[in-house]
């Protein structure tokens, strides 16, 4: 028999699929744009060669670790709990595999990330040219940042193997991973760390990795960098060991008792809404909690950093863009599980053989959505405005104008990101079976490439320049360059989503989506009317 | 049996309901996609359903001169713009525009598909539209590009 056969079908798959080749070369073209804009801003005299080396080796390494924990919490938290949902893991025990060859194959999955790291590494290693970084600092972080990626694929490993639910197991790796990297984040804005913190901190691959990223001068207090890598790593193959004796043992696919208990809320004008509006009063009521919780904890960090200083715009815009992100990250996750709950569960069936159409159960599932977050909706608006009247209190009347317009472009950003994460969820649920993937895909193209185009944009502006001036007007341009990115995303993604939705839903439904036509590039048909034709 | 003998199957009847919503969609996207700039998804997409639509109703992809008066206006109005004449390329933006104008036209009159489509005149106005933003990014991106250089 091959040894771990799984894990050996997981690498082929992977490496056989087109977009590994492109998600590499996205960030390989990332970590070189970084690079490239500061090397310009190097050239214009805006930074020293070793200041300019070091800020972007750390601008790297910070963005590698967001991107590996991310990645490998996301990639694994749905893939064993999806294989129960399907009534497939009982079929992987008739044969000779045990436990352990499943987990380790499934951690196979995390090869894409590996390529993505491995292929950012040589940017991150022109660094050491610039000055500023050691031939060790390159190692220790290329090192935590990989242990990074094997704590949180082996954490989310362990989450999938006692979930049932894909979104809950989704949401749950990347709270995990939100609070595993808490103290880190904690201790870079300079807040002394307490003993129990720092013991947190050292089991987990974020101390590791603060030690790896700080130079030792600095008054960060972190762990040792060997002993927490050891440890972490130690406690990833603990979670590795924990979840492979779970998955043995819980094949059996255990319903969901809260979805069986619930039952549709009776009035309902449209059907898809009301078998969509179970459990919902509850599930809003706990994120208003959260996100009060979530203000609470900064105003507490913030008084922790600074007594006399807390009460400033910097909390009140970690509060605002904190607040925002886990309402976006709620609508995503209840778009993506939103219609592949109701296909796994059968409603959907039985909802297509009705009179209603398409159209009528995509609104039935954004009422649905709409009405799970309304509160919590307003009381992130009611928040966001009781800050802007606080932060305008507080920095005068004539500069409290700048700070209004920035919190209401941030108002008007979120809300626009909702309408396009609701659209695109729905689209990216039906598409992957893989509840993770899909909210991966969602999150990935609606948050995270505007700022991948705003990366190229600005290195070809400096390519333009050639870094000979760092002006007011690059400044500008790079601005309005954001600004269209994500206006660009939003609305292109949003529109695609309606678009795919509204034309082919029950072909989405039901799986059967024809392979696309290849794409017409303009010049292509420019070309093949100027090629001379034979004969 | 020559292979020249064999007909071509003919093509599925079109869905006229679909086909009709996806001409306004198309129209609305090109609407939105003539912001210049901030409209460039849009537009890809007005460009990939009118494919769509044509692939579906039968009707011929001509987009050839579009992209080549695009192509040769965008050259000359940069030359116009180095050369210092500026008259000279917005003389070129306005014969660009027309001359597009009167491709749409005529591909609109003459280029008549195999299966009715009512809404076609909107697939057509969205398009241009479409173009439109196009060609206004494009002219947009060459002045930041003029002017960071002269800067």
């Amino acid at each position: 028999m091959t040894f771990l056969p799984i894990a050996v079908r997981e690498l082929q798959v992977s490496a056989r699929r087109p977009m590994t080749y492109y998600w590499r070369s996205l960030c390989a073209a990332n970590a070189a744009c970084v690079i490239l804009a500061c090397l310009l801003a190097g050239f214009s005299g805006a930074l020293s060669a070793s200041s300019a080396g070091e800020l972007t080796f750390r601008l790297l390494s910070l963005a590698g670790y967001a991107v590996a924990a991310g990645a490998a919490a996301l990639m694994t938290a749905d893939c064993i709990s999806q294989e129960r949902r399907e009534d497939t893991l009982g079929l992987l025990f008739l044969t000779d595999l045990r436990g352990y060859d499943i987990i380790v194959g499934k951690l196979a999955r995390l090869s894409v990330p590996i390529y993505c790291l491995a292929a950012a590494f040589p940017a991150l290693g022109l660094t050491l040219m610039l000055g500023g970084v050691s031939l060790g600092d390159f190692a220790g972080v290329a090192l935590a940042l990989l242990n990074t990626l094997f704590f949180y694929g082996a954490l989310g490993l362990l989450i999938s193997a006692r979930s049932w639910n894909g979104a809950t197991a989704a949401s749950s790796a990347m709270l995990a991973v939100l609070l595993g990297s808490a103290p880190m984040v904690a201790a870079l804005a300079g807040l002394v760390l307490p003993g129990p913190a720092l013991a947190f901190l050292f089991l987990t691959p974020a101390g590791a990795f603060l030690a790896a990223v700080e130079p030792v001068s600095s008054a960060v207090s972190r762990p040792d960098f060997f002993w927490s890598l050891a440890a972490s790593h130690a406690l990833g193959w603990l979670f590795i060991a924990a979840a492979s004796r779970r998955v043995a043992r819980s094949i059996s696919s255990g319903e969901d008792r809260r979805a069986r208990a619930a039952r549709p809320r009776v009035g309902e004008s449209n059907p898809a809404a009301a078998l969509d509006s179970r459990n919902m009063p509850r599930q809003s009521w706990r994120l208003v909690f959260l996100l009060a919780g979530l203000a609470g904890m900064i105003v507490l960090v913030s008084a922790l950093i600074s007594a006399a200083h807390w009460f400033d715009l910097p909390t009140f815009l970690g509060i605002i863009i904190g607040s925002h992100l886990i309402l976006k990250y709620c609508a995503a996750n209840s778009a993506c599980r939103s219609l592949p709950s109701r296909r796994q569960s059968g409603e959907l069936e039985i909802l297509l053989t009705t009179p209603l159409d398409g159209d009528a159960i995509i609104s039935g599932s954004i009422t649905a959505i709409k009405r799970q977050l309304l509160r919590p909706f307003l009381f992130v608006l009611g928040m966001d405005g009781l800050l802007l009247i606080l932060g305008w209190c507080k920095v005068g009347l004539w500069d409290g104008f700048f700070w209004a317009g920035a919190v209401l472009l941030e108002i008007l950003w979120f809300m626009g990101n909702l309408y396009s994460l609701t659209w695109l969820g729905l689209l990216m649920g039906l598409k992957y079976s893989n509840h993770a993937k899909a909210l991966g895909m969602t999150l990935f193209s609606i948050l995270f490439l505007p700022w991948s185009f705003l990366a190229l944009a600005t290195a070809f502006v400096g390519v333009l320049t050639m870094g000979r001036s760092l002006s007011p007007e690059t400044a500008f341009i790079t601005g309005a360059e954001l600004l269209v990115a994500l206006a660009v995303c939003n609305l292109g993604f949003a529109g695609w989503a309606v678009s795919e939705l509204r034309d082919h839903f029950r072909l989405l439904a039901a799986h059967q989506l024809p392979p696309p036509r290849p794409v017409a590039w303009p010049w292509k048909s420019i070309f093949k009317k100027l090629r001379p034709r034979a004969g | 049996m020559s292979a020249a003998a064999i007909e071509p199957l003919p093509l599925p009847p079109p869905d006229r309901v679909r086909v009709i919503h996806r001409s306004v969609r198309c129209f609305f996207f090109g609407l939105v996609g003539a912001i210049p700039c901030f409209g460039l998804g849009m537009v890809w997409l007005a460009f990939k359903l009118y494919r769509d639509i044509a692939a579906e109703t039968g009707e011929e992809v001509q987009l050839f001169p579009l992209h080549l008066t695009s192509l040769a206006g965008l050259a000359l109005a940069a030359s116009c713009y180095i050369s210092d004449l500026p008259d000279g390329a917005l003389a070129d933006a306005v014969v660009l525009l027309g001359l597009q104008f009167l491709f749409f036209r005529r591909q609109y009159l003459k280029n008549a598909p195999a299966e009715w489509n009512p809404a076609r005149h909107l697939m057509y106005w969205g398009l241009g539209l479409a173009n439109t933003g196009l060609l206004l990014t494009a002219a947009v991106v060459m002045l930041v590009i003029f002017s960071i250089n002269r800067a």
